[in-house]
């Protein structure tokens, strides 16, 4: 099934589109198959967008997108992303609900080394979708990176939403948290491991209904950054909260208003 | 021989040892040069640091290959110091450079023409007149175009209020009229836009040379340094340069601080970032999100990302044969969108080309960069690199950017280095300094 | 007959308006060190010939060019960017591009032959 629909897209798609022979690119990776649990995932469904090359891999915008109703009855339940070749491939797990109104999510990432990024989405019916970039990063003398974290703002947390939503009809949000994501992988100037430090847990709620929870992993970019629909059926608010482990938290609330 | 045609050393080599009979019963094409006409015919698209270079240099690899470039103005006038003309250091006119020694020196014939179209096929490109070139290669160095509109309210109307000069020309003038009609206790905004863009240190120097204006005109202004990137080219110099030179005059505001500025209003001078913080300018200067010019995108040389990629030991295009693309139309990372690479991958280009028409292999690519900023007058910082190919891609050899702990002593020649790099380059590529 | 000679011979008759295809065979193919050698004609100018605060490579002694390269890689010789850049080079490369300024002559006249 798999193969032949691969084949078939493979005649119709654009150049630009990933066009794997054999094997699909998450098959030995070990996270991807936790994820899997043993179901074969489809294509098409489901779109990745990364660039083609990333000239700074401590922050590379990522894209995903999947084609659904997000109804009551058929919606995206979770999206997962993992970047094959970091030392911890896991990036975020998003769960998603039909209050969304899209399956849409943008977030940023690390990019050790040029790799692949994958991405499987999993449907409340029981449906698995998957996708796959390729991603070159380069780096050079020019991006020489800064050690150190200026923690003047330290979790500072940034909401925008439109201002008017058509009821039912979804609408972009953008959030942000100043944080260093430290991975505990890094040495500081003396040779010590600086502390692992970590955002986890993102989560968007109106009223007592959650709209989007998301755990983050090492392999999200200083200053979390994700942007997320939202599909408002009255006026409310929206609250983003955000959890560092075992640590602080941060809360932000923004006015939904219909026209 | 990548199409089968026959060059001419392989020509008169084969001419040599069996006649020219069979080779016209065969029906193979006989180059010119064979009966002593040109070794091949290039055309070049674009007079900037890549297209005058490549141009130049293919007539000194091989004089007998016919060079033709195509370029609509009399005078290239360099982005690279525009900024020290903005500054105060430097005059418009040293800017500007002709096309007179790569006729008269070096034999290569110079069209002031637009060219508007490639026809890769019957290999041949068709300028603003109508008339046509004929090419057995074609190189394409025709620089970035902006992407109009892909910043919301930025158009080329917009443009016209809020200046970019990222081209430096009317727009450099413009700013520059701006910056002199400005009052003191004003704010001048700069937007810098995400990678990849033309000249990755040129936002941040062109702020210091602001500032270096503002200082001695306009001592009580501020500038602002609204940014798409949180990371950028020598920061760290930069930063600290910017400090030690002109105190808190500059203010850096990167993405992740709400730098990102999502819509510009030329009219009120206007910008508001990602998350809605409107900031309003004296003199606005916005740096846009840009691609490959146009020519590259109507050759189809162009990907998804609106840049060249390109096959990293030649720079030949991947997408159409017999076209190769340079400078800072290309996806050529890590090396950057700067006129030291456009030259360096022009002479590569120029090599790879002379030897692939000699049906020989070209040499193993090298080049080099340096990118010099001037801070202020007798404060430089530099970036530099060797880049070759490892694994099949372009990678960085050797490089890296001045020492953090550098004594003004250091600061003060990379300053003059700039100076004589900027004078050297032009002789190189246009032989007018 | 070496390529730079070449470019020589070639230059000299184009000064005398003597057609370029009428005076020399064809040349050899640019190799890798007219490459790195042209690479650094974007400071040191066409041939490194150009005089600045920069200093010209043309016509010096291989010797000392090639003295003064291997002491940038090293660190050494007081650099400012050479460091930076003479450590994406062998030293063979190094001795090579030092050989070809050395040969070039100091003016694009020619009075200095190899």
């Amino acid at each position: 099934m798999y193969r032949s629909l691969a084949v078939l897209l493979s005649g119709l798609m654009l150049v630009a589109a990933p066009v794997w022979a054999g094997a699909p690119p998450w098959e030995r990776v070990e996270a991807v198959q936790n994820v899997l649990d043993g179901e074969t995932p489809v294509r098409g469904a489901i779109h990745l967008d990364l660039p083609l090359v990333s000239r700074d891999g401590s922050a590379v915008p990522l894209t995903v997108e999947v084609d659904s109703p997000m109804s009551e009855d058929d919606y995206v339940a979770s999206i997962h992303l993992f970047a094959v070749s970091n030392p911890y491939p896991e990036i975020a797990t998003i769960h998603l609900t039909p209050r969304m109104g899209q399956a849409k999510v943008a977030t940023r990432v690390r990019l050790n080394e040029s790799q692949r990024v994958v991405a499987v989405a999993r449907t409340n019916t029981g449906r698995v979708y998957a996708d796959a970039r390729e991603v070159r990063v380069t780096v050079a003398g020019c991006l020489a990176r800064d050690a150190t974290y200026d923690s003047d703002t330290l979790m500072l947390a940034r909401v925008r939403a439109p201002e008017r939503f058509s009821a039912g009809e979804p609408g972009e949000v953008t959030t942000l948290i100043n944080h260093p994501m430290e991975t505990g992988l890094r040495k500081n100037g003396d040779g010590n491991l600086i502390p692992r430090r970590i955002v986890h847990r993102v989560a968007a709620s109106v009223g007592a209904e959650t709209v989007m929870e998301a755990e983050l992993h090492r392999s999200v970019s200083a200053d979390p950054y994700l942007r997320f629909f939202v599909a408002p059926v009255e006026d409310g608010t929206l609250t983003v909260r955000w959890d560092e482990e075992g640590g602080e938290s941060a809360v932000r609330e923004e006015s939904l208003r219909l026209r | 021989m990548t199409r089968g045609r026959i060059n001419r050393r392989q020509a008169l080599k084969l001419m040599g040892a069996m006649g020219a009979g069979p080779f016209l019963a065969a029906g193979g094409r006989i180059p010119p040069a064979a009966a002593g006409g040109p070794a091949g015919r290039v055309v070049v698209v674009g007079g900037g640091f890549g297209g005058a270079t490549v141009a130049k240099y293919i007539k000194r690899f091989d004089p007998a290959v016919e060079v033709t470039l195509v370029e609509p103005s009399r005078r290239h006038f360099t982005c690279p110091f525009s900024n020290l003309y903005l500054g105060g250091l430097y005059q418009f006119d040293a800017l500007g450079h002709g096309y007179e020694e790569l006729v008269s020196r070096y034999g290569v014939q110079v069209v002031h023409s637009m060219a508007d179209d490639v026809d890769a096929d019957g290999r041949t490109v068709r300028l603003a007149g109508g008339e046509t070139l004929s090419w057995d290669r074609l190189v394409l160095s025709p620089g970035i175009d902006i992407r109009w509109g892909e910043l919301e309210g930025y158009t080329r109307a917009a443009a016209e209020k809020a200046p970019h000069a990222w081209q430096a020309g009317p727009q450099t003038h413009l700013l520059k009229k701006q910056l002199e009609a400005m009052e003191d206790g004003g704010t001048f905004i700069l937007v810098a836009p995400d990678n990849p863009f033309r000249c990755p240190p040129g936002p941040y120097e062109r702020v210091a040379m602001v500032a270096n204006y503002l200082k001695s005109h306009k001592p009580k202004s501020k500038i602002l340094l609204l940014d798409a990137k949180d990371n950028f080219s020598k920061q760290g110099l930069f930063l600290d340069g910017w400090r030690k030179n002109y105190g808190d005059m500059i203010e850096w505001v990167g993405r992740s601080q709400d730098g990102e500025v999502v819509r510009v209003d030329a009219d009120r001078l206007e910008v508001e970032t990602e998350f809605g913080t409107t900031h309003k300018a004296s003199v606005l200067n916005v740096v846009p999100p840009q691609r490959a010019g146009f020519i590259a995108r109507r050759a189809g040389v162009t990907d998804a990302s609106g840049w060249a990629p390109v096959e990293p030991r030649t720079f030949a295009s991947p997408r159409v044969e017999g076209v190769y693309v340079i400078g800072d139309a290309t996806e050529a990372a890590p090396m950057p969108k700067s006129g030291f690479c456009a030259n360096a991958q022009g002479k590569v280009t120029a090599a790879a080309i002379v030897a692939d028409l000699a049906g020989v292999d070209g040499p193993d690519p090298s080049w080099a960069n340096t990118c010099y900023s001037t801070v202020a007058p007798g404060y430089g910082i530099s970036v530099a690199g060797v880049y070759g190919i490892r694994e099949g891609h372009i990678e960085e050899i050797s490089g890296g950017v001045s020492p953090a702990d550098a004594d003004a002593a250091f600061r003060r020649r990379e300053a003059e280095y700039a100076v004589a790099w900027y004078r050297a380059i032009t002789q190189d590529t246009w032989g007018t300094a | 007959m070496g390529k730079s000679q070449w470019f020589q011979v070639w230059v000299a008759a184009g000064l005398l308006g003597i057609g370029g295809s009428a005076v020399a065979d064809t040349p050899p193919a640019p190799d890798r060190v007219d490459v790195i050698a042209a690479t650094c004609g974007n400071c040191h100018g066409t041939d490194g010939r150009f005089v600045s605060a920069i200093p010209p490579l043309a016509g010096r002694p291989a010797d000392e060019l090639y003295a003064r390269l291997r002491a940038f890689k090293r660190g050494d010789n007081d650099p400012t960017v050479m460091d930076r850049l003479a450590g994406g080079y062998t030293d063979d490369e190094l001795k090579a591009v030092a050989r070809y300024f050395s040969r070039v002559a100091e003016s694009p006249s020619g009075d200095k032959e190899r």
